[in-house]
């Protein structure tokens, strides 16, 4: 095998990365103790997104990886907030 | 609640047939996809591939990205089946439309995945027998991606009468319309392509042309069906059965006899009896719309579908169209008989019988183990015709 | 054949379309979800109350942690440190079924309150926390499913690990592997919070 692509990430990085995912679960469980109504779930989806994103970027090696990659999981993740955000055209207003 | 839910036929069973089935377009999409990316041969640049290719490559990321709602959908009538959870079912608080969007979030893109390759069928026929470079060779290949990207926004457009929101009604009516500019940009490119070109009739090119005719009917009837306003007075009619099988026999089936007329030689090394095939193609293009056009008409006037008798007033047309099935059925035996006959005993042909410029033309018919003998070389564009090598008994 | 073709890229691209439709397939499971919040936000806040936050934090970290080492074992095996690979995969497959143990007790208590699926408890209650709770096992249900197929994975690569098979020069199935176990890892970072917090 070539060494192409072959991105070493230490070890201090993903405890780095572990640290602030553990910071931002408790961060989340803290906010949903506190009653702000339908800004809590916009919160816990803020935070849960932000969490998926360091672990997309980071322990899935994303950030290191090729543009083609990086487009091709922006299609996905719009094709499946199109098909969510879509369907609410019919609930929303029913 | 969704009848699959409940009927005491052995629903079970098949939809894990159909999981399993999807499996298989999900990889065939996978694989295509990363085939596409990671195997071209490096003069292989995205503006040199074959618009087949690329037709593929937008069909295999809707496989990808599509087929998982299916797989999720038929999983949820299992476990309903199984455990009775109840989410499309009301009286525990479920919501049966769901379960339409879920099934017709994969099953409008479904109709893509069968009708994008047939596209692409018929762009490499075109120019090969017009032997003249394909107009708007960009605009072709971003519009498969277009139909690719626009058939995930218009899943509704199957649902206008199920009860959904008039708000989903109008934006799914009106996103509807904007699949009609891909393919429409096809469509003129194709006929642009023919014009002025020194066109030979071979059957491969009466098929795409017969194509392109059909799946316009099709296409144009898809219209009066995407409007909600005129939707509802055709919905569940035969007109929408005769509007589908415009596009899916139409478009999938005569693109799919098209690339089996096209690239047959190249598969066996051996021509079919050409007379025969095109003795076969007018039997089938006749039958095909007297079976078929009935159907917009007396769906029109109001035969709904799914039922297995009819008033008096539909008696002429449902004649018609089954005396069309019956020229549509001779067709096809037809066709098929001088397929397989030929397969052992056509005459044979060498490397390019057609003279079309892409690479498949320049390895031995039937190709050889790994396709190529020794590395291919890529000498000309996949529509560029000056020059090319045509078999001798052809010309 | 002689001339063995190895795509690194390739098949890692591969890996991700697959994982691609992975999302999707719970992307269904999260329409329905944010459909039914929707409808029923006040049932869902009520039930969501009796899930046990410490259950679900707990597998939290349980999960996340054992992606940290997922990740590490990737690092260790590219520096060619075969035993620390199989030690941090070791760790991984460990928390995987500290996970699925955990999920077994939250249910199992479920049950024995006589809330599951079609129970006559369940149907008692309000259609929105029917709903809930149809969703909530249906969609950890799934999830455990895939634990379980990833703990199975992860069992194969250590005997690859054993035998070399996965090495410093080869070691494409372990990220694959790797990349699978995030995605997991990936959905049950929405499911925590839409379960447990969102009450």
């Amino acid at each position: 095998m070539s060494a192409e692509n072959k991105h070493i990430v230490s070890y201090k990085t993903f405890v780095s990365v572990w640290v602030i995912l553990m910071f931002l679960t408790a961060v989340t469980v803290w906010i949903a103790k506190i009653d702000l109504g339908f800004l809590n779930v916009v919160a816990a989806l803020t935070v849960a997104t932000t969490k998926a994103l360091i672990v997309i970027l980071f322990f899935m090696h994303l950030k290191y990886e090729n543009r083609l990659f990086k487009i091709s999981v922006f299609i996905t993740f719009l094709i499946l907030a199109i098909f969510i955000g879509f369907t609410f055209f019919d609930v929303a207003y029913r | 609640m969704p009848f699959s839910e409940f009927t005491t036929t052995n629903v079970s069973v098949a939809v894990i047939g159909v999981f399993i089935l999807g499996f298989s377009s999900i990889l065939t999409g996978l694989n295509f996809i990363t085939t596409v990316h990671r195997l071209k041969m490096p003069e292989m640049k995205w503006t040199k591939m074959p618009l087949f290719v690329w037709a593929l490559y937008a069909t295999a990321w809707i496989q990808v990205l599509a087929t998982p709602i299916l797989g999720i959908t038929v999983l949820l009538i299992f476990v309903e089946r199984m455990f009775g959870i109840g989410l499309f079912d009301p009286a525990k608080g479920g919501d049966p439309i769901l379960y339409q969007h879920l099934f017709w979030i994969y099953s409008h893109p479904a109709v893509y995945i069968m009708v994008v390759p047939a596209m692409g069928v018929v762009t490499e026929i075109i120019p090969t027998f017009a032997r003249k470079h394909i107009f708007g060779y960009k605009a072709i290949a971003f519009s498969s991606l277009a139909i690719a990207f626009a058939g995930s926004l218009v899943w509704a457009h199957h649902m206008y009468t199920s009860g959904m929101s008039d708000t989903a009604v109008l934006i799914f009516s009106f996103l509807t319309f904007i699949v009609a500019i891909p393919t429409a940009i096809k469509v003129f490119n194709w006929v642009a392509t023919l014009y002025k070109g020194s066109i030979v009739i071979e059957p491969p090119l009466l098929y795409a042309l017969s194509f392109i005719f059909l799946f316009s009917i099709g296409g144009l009837t898809g219209l009066i069906l995407g409007s909600a306003g005129t939707d509802i007075h055709v919905h569940d009619t035969y007109f929408v059965v005769g509007h589908f099988h415009y596009t899916i026999f139409g478009g999938t089936g005569f693109g799919f006899f098209g690339a089996m007329h096209y690239w047959f030689p190249k598969i066996y090394g051996r021509m079919y009896n050409k007379k025969l095939a095109v003795i076969s193609w007018a039997i089938l293009f006749v039958g095909f719309n007297i079976l078929y056009f009935p159907m917009l008409v007396i769906g029109m006037m109001g035969m709904p579908r799914r039922y297995y008798d009819y008033l008096p007033q539909y008696h002429t047309g449902h004649l018609i169209s089954t005396i069309g099935s019956w020229i549509l059925a001779t067709g096809l035996l037809l066709m098929f008989y001088n397929l397989f006959k030929s397969i052992k005993h056509g005459e044979k042909v060498g490397k390019s019988p057609w003279g079309a410029a892409t690479l498949e033309w320049t390895t031995p018919s039937p190709p050889p183990t790994l396709n190529f003998v020794g590395e291919p070389k890529l000498t000309r564009g996949p529509y560029d015709y000056k020059g090319v090598e045509e078999d001798e008994q052809y010309t | 054949m002689s001339n063995i073709h190895k795509d690194y890229i390739g098949s890692k691209f591969g890996m991700w379309l697959f994982l691609f439709t992975e999302i999707l397939l719970f992307g269904g499971l999260f329409i329905l979800y944010s459909t039914y919040l929707h409808k029923y936000p006040a049932e869902f806040h009520l039930a969501g109350k009796e899930l046990n936050v410490y259950f679900g934090g707990g597998n939290t970290v349980a999960l996340v942690t054992s992606s940290l080492f997922m990740a590490m074992s990737i690092s260790a095996i590219q520096k060619g440190d075969k035993r620390l690979a199989i030690i941090f995969l070791g760790i991984t497959l460990a928390l995987a079924f500290v996970f699925l143990i955990n999920k077994y007790f939250e249910w199992g208590a479920k049950f024995h309150h006589g809330i599951y699926p079609d129970s006559p408890t369940l149907l008692q209650r309000p259609k929105g926390e029917i709903i809930f709770f149809g969703l909530y096992f249906v969609m950890t249900g799934l999830h455990g499913i895939h634990v379980l197929v990833g703990a199975s994975i992860i069992i194969y690569v250590l005997f690859m690990l054993k035998n070399e098979k996965v090495n410093k020069d080869d070691f494409v199935l372990l990220e694959n592997t790797g990349l699978y176990w995030h995605l997991v890892d990936l959905i049950w970072i929405y499911l925590f919070p839409l379960f447990y917090l969102i009450v």
